[in-house]
């Protein structure tokens, strides 16, 4: 974990940098309500600040925890997840081409294939009923305009 | 009180017709409310046309049903889903979700909820009734300082939801408050942190970010933890609905303290059931003999949260009636509503037509009602849901994600920030950051910026910071509830070398 | 082999949903389907309810077929919705509310669009804004009073508006021009948080169109002194206008207004059918009801009529932003 809390707080303070940089380019007024800057920089202080108490904390602590916490990034739960970033991109991608509700069509049996589902009706059935909902909850009782095709 | 009036609103609630009215609206509510990003004001403004075209006051009813509804209905999915059907029931997921998934226990999760927000409701419609005027005329006293003051308070409460480490949830409330930040500041019309980008500059959504933090990362945590998992052989049964008596002894007193608390948040414009239910949440854990239960299913935790943002219904009233001033947007469409059938809410409307005053009261205490025992008819429907294996609950939870982020307000971008936003969310739970404060941060950010720009000018001025003592009270109650986690883990600590020093 | 037939499967399901999304789209005459409304404002505010008014009015008029769909798009005040808007297919199925705050982004050059980039069919309202205080005032109770307060002490008086170019914002300034009185500016996130701050003795008044402030004016703990229009509102008739009071140099009037408008580029047939459409909805006595009952000025307005009151608007703004400094 120590590693994490050193790399987390070096991160903040450069979020808080850049805060700082940005809030500098603003045209600041003479009273409080006309100063855009103000509390997004008292902001970034207070997230200095902590960056600097997060480091101290973790260098002094004795926790074992502390000690012992590690992440395992290669492990088969989070290759799942990263799979999981892999089929949330590619709906993005579907979903301008072909519209929201086929690419619900698509994404719901990968993430059943992901946890293990190998059931053909259920690969079938849920995202049909699934999206059938959503059709008609959205997009005919609430009169939602769901993304479509290109084309439509 | 008057008498005539009074029997004049009990023969115009009390139609089959809109008894049946009511009925519609609330149970249309609940499921509204359970929808992920489906808020109450989305339920009211799109129900708005259709009920212009009911008679008489069966409009309001219909409105008054799915506003109650919808409060209460967040926390079903809040419950079985960890994820808040609207952004009152956040804090609900604390404890709600840890009872019915990890300790298998949806009956009594549910039942405790449905009693809490039951109760919270109830208590807020008596004190519209008896104390509307009175309460108005505090909450008129709210200034720019008093705001701050509210808003800091609120955000005080992020050291308690802080989870292990108090520097990491602060970091979280700060983020939290700079994602506030972004967007055009409406004080001088700068654009910040807006990149350029045109959607930016509208500010980040509350909702989107509430979904991503909470459903969506919960959802790729269950995909890391539980994909493959072997489905389960014993199905939960629900075994009661209606919560034990161990369970109502341990939360009657925190049921009546968020109530108060919910009804006074909700009666001061501006602040509504987002607020109300972490205050009433982080009360609920100040007050505990059990404090170590929070955050694995304790039951004071879910009444803290849900008697609170119930009570907000009958507090958003206050200043809508007695006013003429929506508190909040879901009372604003109300208002709207309201004077389309010749309802001239304000002062005079209790001189004037004080059967139409009576009429909301008692319409809004029936919806409660109605609320209360829908509710409880449909925790063994609910409860179901937690027999479903992760396989196909995943994928329902992230289609609803998806959808109702869009639903919200139609942007497809705030759907990405949405899948973004699980997606930091789901690292940041990994390196030991907790969510909450986040969420606090971002509920809070603009009241508190606002008000404090706003309250120095003013403060700059004529008057003195002695002016405001709400304020210093609130300001005061904030510090001790900012260093009171520190201070009792001090003590604990000291308490344990003592009983060491003692035993050697 | 088995994902082979899945992805078959799915495939053809794709196909079926796809297929039967599509029919709606295509059909005959105008309008075959909902009709979208982009209101760029929260639901319940002025802009959504005169709108939501003037539609359920035209709903009435036509067969169950279609119905008109209000999507509120808020954000940077007004901008994301109304870009959102000219934006949009031309094809009839999206229309949308423009007002004031629409003018002063052009007129500020806080966007890109034009009101070339939308066809007006219908205003809604068009209310002008007003001075409100606080009744308990003991330093002025008429509008003269108040001039000559404010003459006497530049800078005490405070004054609530909703962002800096935003219209109340607009008309402080102007008055604040053309009376030669300075005020002490607070800003909040609308006409009703002013309202409300006025109520609570934070602020000591506002530019605000008369709806939102009708409960306490009615109550008697706000007062209006003064509007900026040419003529008395008919919901408050004892109530002078600056001109009347002051002389026609000071001719200080600025109206609020909300029009429903298509995107530039809707075919011409259709933009007659909604104006007919709306024309209609307007002059029945439902929206005149409802209308009055959200204490705006009724009046009809459309077509041509609409199409010359927006281009005076327009001069107007251009040369009153042109000499005031933000």
């Amino acid at each position: 974990m120590k590693k994490y809390n050193y790399i987390v707080s070096v991160l903040m303070m450069v979020l808080s940098g850049y805060i700082l940089f940005e809030t500098g380019t603003y045209e600041i007024g003479q009273s409080a309500q006309k100063n855009p800057a103000v509390w997004p920089r008292f902001l970034a202080i207070a997230l200095i600040v902590l960056s600097v108490v997060l480091i101290i904390e973790t260098i002094f602590s004795h926790d074992p925890e502390m000690e012992n916490f590690s992440i395992d990034w290669k492990g088969p739960g989070m290759k799942k997840v990263y799979m999981m970033f892999g089929f949330t991109i590619g709906f993005v991608i579907v979903m301008k081409i072909l519209g929201m509700l086929i690419a619900l069509l698509l994404l719901i049996p990968a993430i059943e294939w992901l946890m293990g589902c190998r059931s053909r009706v259920m690969l079938i059935a849920l995202p049909v009923g699934l999206v059938a909902f959503v059709y008609v909850f959205f997009g005919i009782i609430m009169k939602l305009t769901l993304p479509g095709p290109f084309w439509a | 009180m008057n008498v005539d009036a009074l029997m004049m609103a009990f023969s115009a609630v009390f139609t089959p017709y809109n008894v049946l009215v009511i009925c519609g609206g609330t149970i249309l509510g609940i499921f509204i409310g359970a929808m992920p990003g489906m808020s109450s004001v989305m339920g009211l403004s799109i129900m708005l046309p259709f009920t212009f075209q009911l008679k008489g006051y069966a409009s309001i009813m219909m409105l008054l049903g799915i506003f109650c509804g919808s409060i209460y209905g967040g926390s079903i999915s809040a419950t079985l889903m960890n994820t808040p059907g609207t952004a009152a029931s956040a804090a609900t997921c604390m404890d709600a979700y840890p009872m019915a998934v990890i300790k298998r226990q949806p009956g009594r999760a549910l039942a405790i909820s449905t009693f809490s927000s039951l109760c919270g409701g109830l208590f807020s419609c008596v004190v519209l009734v008896f104390g509307a005027t009175a309460l108005a005329k505090v909450a008129l006293n709210f200034t720019s300082p008093e705001y701050f003051a509210l808003a800091f308070f609120g955000i005080s409460i992020i050291t308690g939801v802080s989870g292990k480490s108090i520097v990491k949830g602060l970091m979280g409330g700060i983020l939290g408050l700079l994602f506030a930040t972004v967007g055009v500041d409406n004080f001088t019309g700068t654009a910040r942190f807006t990149f350029g980008s045109s959607f930016m500059r509208g500010g980040l959504a509350m909702v989107p970010i509430l979904i991503g933090v909470f459903a969506f990362a919960q959802a790729l945590k269950t995909i890391e933890e539980k994909y493959n998992e072997k489905p389960f052989t014993e199905k939960v049964v629900i075994e009661r609905v209606f919560p034990m008596k161990e369970d109502l002894k341990r939360i009657g007193s925190t049921v009546f303290r968020s109530a108060v608390l919910g009804t006074f948040i909700g009666a001061v414009p501006g602040t509504g059931g987002d607020i109300a239910s972490w205050v009433g949440y982080n009360e609920a854990k100040r007050w505990s003999k059990h404090k170590e239960e929070f955050g694995h299913g304790a039951p004071e935790g879910i009444a803290g949260s849900e008697a609170a943002n119930n009570a907000i219904a009958g507090g958003a009233f206050v200043p809508l009636l007695a006013l003429g001033i929506p508190g909040d947007a879901g009372t604003a469409v109300m208002l709207g509503a309201l004077t389309m059938m010749g309802i001239v809410s304000g002062p005079l409307l209790f001189v004037e037509s004080p059967e139409q005053a009576y009429t909301i009261f008692i319409g809004l205490f029936v919806a409660n009602v109605l609320m209360g025992i829908f509710g409880f008819l449909m925790i063994r429907i609910f409860g179901k849901v937690i027999n479903i294996p992760n396989k196909y609950l995943v994928p329902v939870i992230v289609t609803f994600c998806i959808t109702g982020t869009f639903a919200l307000n139609r942007y497809l971008e705030e759907v990405f920030l949405m899948l973004i936003m699980g997606v930091i969310g789901y690292f940041l739970i990994k390196l030991e950051f907790s969510m909450p404060p986040v969420i606090l941060g971002l509920v809070l950010g603009t009241l508190a910026e606002k008000n404090a720009r706003r309250g120095l000018d003013i403060l700059s001025g004529t008057e003195s910071v002695w002016d405001h003592p709400i304020a210093i009270a609130f300001v005061i109650l904030g510090i001790i509830s900012l260093a009171s986690p520190a201070i009792s883990a001090m003590m604990k600590k000291r308490k344990e070398g003592k009983a060491q020093n003692t035993g050697a | 082999m088995k994902l082979k037939k899945v992805i078959a499967l799915a495939t053809m399901s794709v196909l079926l949903i796809s297929s039967l999304v599509g029919c709606g789209s295509k059909g005959g005459s105008y309008p075959s389907k909902n009709v979208n409304v982009i209101v760029p404002f929260g639901a319940g505010g002025n802009t959504d309810m005169s709108i939501r008014a003037l539609l359920n009015t035209a709903t009435e008029q036509v067969d169950d077929s279609y119905t008109f769909v209000v999507e509120n798009k808020t954000g940077d005040g007004g901008l994301i919705g109304m870009e959102a808007l000219a934006n949009s297919d031309a094809d009839g199925y999206t229309l949308g509310a423009t007002c004031i705050d629409l003018m002063l982004h052009i007129c500020f050059g806080r966007t890109e669009k034009t009101m070339d980039d939308f066809i007006p069919i219908a205003a809604t309202m068009a209310d002008p804004y007003a001075l409100v205080v606080s009744a308990s005032s003991p330093n002025y109770s008429t509008l003269e009073e108040f001039v000559d307060y404010a003459k006497a002490n530049p800078g005490t008086i405070k004054v609530g508006d909703s962002g800096a170019g935003a219209a109340p914002n607009i008309a402080a300034k102007a008055f604040e021009m053309y009376f030669g009185v300075t005020f002490d500016i607070y800003t909040y996130d609308g006409s009703a948080d002013c309202i409300t701050a006025i109520e609570s003795g934070e602020i000591d008044a506002t530019f605000t169109q008369p709806s939102p402030a009708v409960a306490s004016l009615k109550a008697g703990t706000l007062s209006m002194l003064g509007v900026l229009s040419n003529e008395r509102l008919s919901g408050f008739p004892d109530c002078p206008t600056v001109k009347e009071t002051f002389g026609d140099e000071y001719d200080l009037v600025m109206m609020g207004w909300v029009a429903l408008t298509a995107p530039a580029g809707t075919p011409d047939d259709v933009v007659k059918t909604l104006n007919e459409l709306m024309g209609k909805a307007l002059e029945t006595d439902e929206y005149k009801e409802q209308i009055e009952s959200l204490g705006m000025e009724y009046m009809v307005l459309y077509g041509d009529e609409l199409n010359t009151f927006l281009d005076e608007q327009m001069k107007f703004y251009e040369e009153v932003c042109a000499t005031i400094e933000l």
